[in-house]
């Protein structure tokens, strides 16, 4: 399911990036990386969205509430509708 | 000392949103003059850092997140600390930001750079809930790190000492990240290729950086290593490891970014320490409503309306100041001067003074516009909005981003134009530069106010509202074709690191208002100046010879003026399907100049003052309704004025100048006749 279709509020594990090769290296330096995980904070879905990388260390913690929140500290990233429909994502 | 012969240089580098300009005020004093980046035009901030009676200079570079050959302000950031050598670069993180900024920093160690880390915005950090062991960061990585709050000012004097110890103590770690064995011995192959091959290539830049860059495919680096003598052997080797190589990890560039990253990762969990536990942010709550699904679009158009209210009603009275200082006070004492030859006076009072103060009139209500656009902006709101167009901007094949340079249009269209510079894309940055200009800027709306009022009654209000909402739905049609032809491709992907919410800055929103206001003074000064002068000598000659400042306050001499002759066969020709008078059509010739002449040429060609053309415009009924609403269109599309003309062509060359200039006339001339052809057949008059 491409990041534009995924549902605000849910985490999402990255499985592809379709971009070219550009597109595809600012998005790994921007910490988009296949296998990691990502906060859907906003989404008009389907449309653009608004993420927070959560890296897969230790940073979640399920106590804390609403509805649970790692720390994040990777700050926040827009992404346009098109880019959003060239990540691929599952639901974890 | 070679050295010692040049000044000593540092450079401040960061991704976007850390305090980097901030920062450099704090250095500098905010004392900054500007020139161009060499080749290409794209300005650069410099600025002197006065410390223990030694003279610095600051240089500010471009806001990037890594140093690859994929966006130019990366490969002039990259090409200044290689041709000029700064002394240090002074990386700045955001505390709030740790991932992608500390990326940036090891990208800059791995280019051989004496860095030394500012780690910004520690207050935000512990307000969301952790703290950054600077001291265990430093040791990590190997080099100076200063905690600052830029915002206070907190750790600038600490920074300052860094600066200077640094100049003398110069660190390097070009080995910073580990690239696994099977990347390391391919690295080490092509340092040993180089060395022997080409080693002035490896005094300029560090072995190690080189051979990252050919295995990651660079293109910069692989074009400028095949130019050498040696460079074909050099590019075989590269090209055979990452053959090699490439079976066993994957892509090489691919997989080179991750381990940075990785290295990025294990950095930030060694240096976090979470401090309280969570609460719901402040950012959360606000983002709940203006960025939600549905209401938040219309909260986004009461922000714009509300900005512009503020424009109006708080300048109104500086407005009215500038007016009296100039157009009363200024223009009697010119005319009060005894011993002056009547052209000079006429031309001091009716072309200088008159001209210019039409336009710096507008002064007091675009910097308000500024201001308040600028505080919006400064708590992170823009951000917000360019997410809430992202959908709509989409389906016209352009990024949301574009919506910014349209509403700052609405302030000016000067400033406009060069806010598309933030557009990565190059084909999204010229489709939006060139479409900046249909947004309804302040110097329109007179005109609109003054026929409107005149012609309209009681519907005008409404018929000013539908021209701005008109210049918008053109500019993402004309975008729309653009992108379809000119300027093609997909949207490129639009990327913006969303800041979170905080009061504004003082000296950030001073220093941005001041940045768009003075491109307007600017083009006062300039274009405006002489485009009036040259308004003023056409109306008082014509083929007859020299008619006297007479001309100017008597509409049946006027009209033998070259200016008059003009007006008449563009009223009878070209516009004699809108069935405008000729003095509407004199002053839309003008209005090429700047549309705020629109008015005042019109109040010479009717022989009164602005504040009574509006009742002789009614009395004259020079227009119906219909005629009234279509000049209002033509004035808002055609043109803007010469100085946004002189924009576009330094950002984007002349001949896109000229594109410009025909497709608004052109697509003025349409939508105006198109109003009156639908308009009479729908039995409007």
């Amino acid at each position: 399911m491409p990041l534009a279709y995924a549902q605000e509020g849910k985490l999402v594990r990255i499985v592809a990036i379709r971009a070219g090769k550009g597109l595809h290296r600012r998005l790994h330096e921007l910490g988009i990386i296949e296998g990691n995980l990502v906060r859907v904070i906003k989404t008009q879905g389907p449309g653009p969205v608004i993420i927070e990388i959560v890296n897969n260390s230790s940073y979640v913690s399920k106590r804390n509430f609403p509805p649970y929140r790692p720390i994040a500290t990777g700050g926040r990233l827009l992404l346009g509708f098109g880019v959003a429909m060239k990540i691929m994502v599952e639901e974890v | 000392m070679a050295r010692e012969s040049r000044r000593v240089k540092i450079a401040l580098a960061g991704i976007p949103n850390v305090g980097k300009s901030l920062i450099f005020n704090r250095l500098t004093g905010g004392r900054a003059w500007v020139g161009n980046w060499p080749g290409v035009t794209v300005e650069k901030k410099v600025g002197t850092l006065r410390v223990n009676g030694a003279e610095i200079e600051v240089v500010d570079l471009p806001g990037i997140y890594s140093l690859t050959a994929y966006s130019v302000d990366e490969l002039i950031a990259r090409n200044f600390i290689v041709e000029e050598k700064p002394d240090v670069v002074v990386c700045i993180v955001s505390a709030i930001n740790l991932e992608r900024s500390l990326y940036l920093a090891l990208s800059l160690l791995e280019l051989g750079v004496n860095v030394i880390i500012d780690l910004n915005m520690v207050d935000l950090a512990e307000k969301e809930g952790y703290r950054i062991d600077y001291k265990k960061l430093e040791s990590l990585i190997g080099v100076p790190v200063v905690p600052t709050v830029a915002t206070t000012g907190q750790g600038i004097s600490r920074l300052k000492e860094a600066i200077v110890k640094a100049i003398h103590e110069k660190k390097v770690q070009v080995r910073i990240v580990d690239y696994g064995r099977i990347v390391e011995e391919a690295i080490s192959k092509i340092e040993e290729v180089i060395k022997d091959l080409a080693p002035k290539l490896a005094e300029k830049y560090p072995a190690r950086w080189i051979a990252l860059k050919l295995l990651e495919g660079d293109s910069d680096i692989v074009g400028k290593v095949s130019k050498l003598p040696a460079g074909k052997e050099i590019i075989d080797k590269a090209n055979q490891l990452r053959e090699i190589i490439g079976k066993k990890i994957g892509d090489p560039e691919s997989y080179i970014v991750k381990q940075r990253y990785e290295k990025v990762l294990e950095t930030v969990k060694a240096v976090v320490e979470k401090v309280a536990a969570l609460k719901v942010s402040m950012t959360d709550l606000l983002d709940s409503i203006l960025t939600h699904k549905i209401v938040g679009i219309p909260f986004a158009l009461s922000a714009i309306y509300l900005l512009f209210r503020f424009a109006f009603e708080v300048s109104a009275p500086l407005a009215d100041l500038v007016d009296a200082a100039i157009n009363s006070y200024l223009h009697d004492l010119v005319l009060g001067i005894h011993g002056l030859p009547d052209w000079l006076t006429s031309f001091l009072a009716d072309g200088i003074i008159a001209g210019v103060g039409a336009v710096l009139v507008f002064l007091p209500v675009i910097a308000f516009f500024f201001l308040g656009f600028a505080i919006l902006e400064d708590v992170g709101y823009m951000a917000r909005v360019a997410f809430l167009v992202d959908k709509v901007f989409h389906k016209f094949n352009l990024p949301g981003k574009a919506v910014i340079p349209l509403i700052i249009g609405f302030g000016c269209n000067v400033p406009g134009v060069m806010a598309a510079r933030a557009i990565e894309d190059e084909n999204e940055r010229k489709t939006t530069a060139l479409i900046a200009p249909l947004a309804s800027c302040n110097a329109r709306l007179p005109v609109y106010l003054v026929i409107g009022g005149a012609v309209l009654g009681a519907s005008a209000g409404f018929a000013v509202l539908s021209l701005y909402v008109l210049g918008i739905i053109l500019a993402l049609i004309v975008g729309l074709l653009l992108r379809k032809t000119l300027f093609k491709g997909v949207s490129s992907g639009f990327i913006m690191e969303l800041p979170l919410y905080m009061m504004p800055r003082l000296s950030n929103v001073a220093i941005k208002t001041w940045e768009r206001t003075k491109r307007f003074l600017f083009k006062a000064g300039t274009v405006i100046f002489l485009a009036t002068v040259m308004v003023w000598l056409l109306s008082v000659t014509g083929p007859g010879g020299y008619l006297g400042p007479e001309a100017l306050e008597d509409p049946q001499l006027i009209r033998e003026s070259w200016v008059g002759i003009l007006g008449q066969s563009l009223a009878s020709t070209v516009f004699s399907l809108m069935g405008w008078d000729w003095r509407a059509a004199v002053a839309l010739f003008f209005g090429f100049i700047a549309k705020e002449i629109v008015v005042s040429s019109m109040a010479i060609l009717y022989g009164v003052g602005e504040e009574k053309l509006m009742d002789v415009i009614a009395e004259s009924q020079a227009f119906t309704p219909l005629t009234a609403y279509a000049y209002m269109a033509f004035v808002l599309i055609y043109v803007p004025c010469l100085a946004t003309l002189a924009t576009v062509r330094n950002e984007l060359g002349l001949k896109y100048a000229f594109l410009a200039l025909i497709y608004e006339v052109l697509l003025a001339y349409v939508v105006s006749l198109s109003i009156i052809g639908i308009g009479s057949v729908l039995g409007f008059k």
